[in-house]
């Protein structure tokens, strides 16, 4: 699959050790690629800090053959912003609330980027490479007017 | 005077204690009556950054926390880890180890099918399942303990194989057991199956179409109970799953009775597995040669196996140090649960709970 990508899209490199990278400006294109190729499955997005960039990694496989590809999208630290997948896959959203929960990898578009594992009242991205592992949060139960929704 | 005919929402808590939600689940509802109008779950009461401690430990270290996300059948979780590390080294498992391995997951998932039909069938106020199917389950128990020693937390994998060889007697008891077991299952289906009032609880009640399966990623006997005939033991078979005769049920209800025929004929699809893993088991080595130090080739794997609740995935991503430079587990409860929003719209309040209990959740595997 992974040659079929390539021939298609000009932009998909694959790297020196075998990833297949995508422009965040491209990402929704490749899915929709991808997923009219019967890749239906959207099994994770994971985020990972990395020295110079974050990265964004797609899981999608097919829930009638055995064939998967990874992509992964390379974001700048200062502004990691990319589309949000979930006009493809419902299932995306709790994956991309993750991913800003834990790295704050912003997902435009996305319905409700809220935390999703932590309390609301978390300071920092803590799956982050340079947060602080001693750092003391304060938790607070959320009031009524209800979750904290980033805006981009 | 207020207009009693007047529709008001009320919005209301479910969990995160609640006998119901199966831990710390919360869900945020909106009634109106007696009908859910809104359903927004809230997780992370069970967070314990399991995938930041992961960064911090050496990659055999990491095995014992493998048991602790889906507590009710970790050898599955053991193997899930277990088999990413050694596709990151490129290790080949003796013999004797797949089969072992392939022995005590199936068992796993007997075990934790117990515990998600006991639970169930106590939230649809059925006393009865749930002392037989505990009854059951210790004998599994007690089998892995006989094992490796434990009861709950195995961490009976090792990377390159498993921790111990069966000791004597080990296959006499499991063979008891295998005859015995046929005979409980019939008995909890004579009671559950054909139950008027289990009928009216599950029959069309928690609908997930096909479609909206697919579009959550959900896995698993929910995405197979909703006609999809995916498994990653058929579809990609890992391990030595290619070896065996079984099959893989598909309903096409798509509602809780259907997750509830699928998961009773899963645990006699497993024990079939189990007992031709019995009866053709080599002699042999249990563990693989692997070095002292477990330092894997900088680079990446995603892999995946079929966990008791769906496709269980790890990524891990190595730099060439001896600890996981990023570990993601692919949680398939976290999926499942994501599009409980969809079973439950518009369903009366006590259809929620019965839904629920049929998604089969594990907080500490959907938390993490």
């Amino acid at each position: 699959m992974s040659e079929e990508l390539l021939n298609e899209f000009p932009h998909v490199v694959k790297s020196e050790d075998g990833l297949l990278l995508v422009e965040a400006d491209q990402i929704i294109e490749v899915c929709t690629f991808l997923k009219n190729k019967g890749f239906d499955f959207l099994e994770a997005i994971s985020g990972a800090d990395f020295e110079e960039y974050l990265e964004v990694i797609y899981n999608i496989a097919s829930y009638s053959k055995p064939d998967r590809v990874m992509l992964t999208v390379r974001i700048s630290k200062d502004n990691p912003i990319l589309p949000t997948v979930t006009s493809l896959w419902r299932g995306a959203n709790w994956h991309e609330r993750e991913a800003y929960d834990m790295f704050g990898i912003k997902f435009k578009g996305h319905p409700k980027l809220a935390r999703i594992l932590l309390p609301d009242s978390w300071d920092g991205y803590p799956l982050l490479k340079s947060y602080p592992l001693d750092k003391e949060q304060k938790v607070e139960l959320e009031d009524e007017t209800g979750v904290e929704i980033c805006q981009i | 005077m207020s207009d009693i005919r007047k529709v008001v929402e009320i919005p209301i808590n479910m969990g995160p204690a609640h006998p119901a939600t199966h831990g710390v689940l919360r869900l945020r509802l909106k009634l109106e009556g007696e009908i859910v109008r809104e359903v927004d779950p809230v997780i992370g009461y069970l967070h314990r950054g399991i995938e930041k401690l992961a960064e911090s430990l050496t990659y055999p270290q990491f095995i014992p926390y493998t048991d602790r996300l889906d507590y009710a059948g970790s050898m599955l979780n053991n193997l899930g880890y277990v088999k990413a590390v050694e596709e990151l080294l490129g290790i080949e498992v003796p013999e004797r180890a797949e089969y072992l391995r392939v022995m005590t997951t199936e068992l796993s998932r007997i075990a934790s099918h117990l515990v998600w039909l006991s639970a169930w069938g106590l939230d649809l106020g059925a006393m009865a399942p749930f002392f037989y199917c505990f009854r059951e389950r210790e004998e599994i128990l007690n089998i892995f303990e006989m094992l490796c020693g434990a009861r709950i937390t195995f961490s009976y994998m090792r990377i390159g194989g498993v921790s111990k060889d069966m000791p004597e007697g080990f296959a006499d008891r499991l063979q008891n057991f295998l005859d015995m077991f046929p005979e409980k299952l019939s008995e909890y289906e004579t009671i559950l199956t054909e139950n008027e009032i289990l009928l009216a609880r599950t029959v069309g009640v928690g609908i997930l179409p096909k479609e909206d399966a697919i579009d959550y990623g959900v896995t698993g006997p929910i995405a197979r109970a909703s006609g999809l005939e995916y498994d990653t033991r058929k579809i990609e078979p890992y391990s030595i799953y290619d070896r065996f005769d079984f099959r893989i049920p598909v309903e096409h209800g798509c509602d809780v009775y259907s997750r509830y025929l699928i998961r009773v004929e899963e645990m006699k699809q497993s024990m079939k597995i189990v007992q031709q893993a019995l009866d053709k088991i080599p002699e042999g080595e249990i563990m693989a040669k692997v070095p002292k130090k477990i330092k894997p080739e900088p680079g990446r794997v995603y892999s995946r196996v079929e966990g008791s609740k769906g496709e269980l995935g790890f990524l891990i991503i190595s730099d060439g140090s001896d600890k996981p430079y990023r570990l993601r587990i692919r949680s398939p409860a976290y999926s499942n649960v994501a599009a409980l929003p969809v079973m439950c719209e518009n369903a009366k309040i006590a259809d929620l709970v019965a839904t629920v209990g049929s998604l089969d959740i594990c907080l500490g595997e959907m938390d993490r």
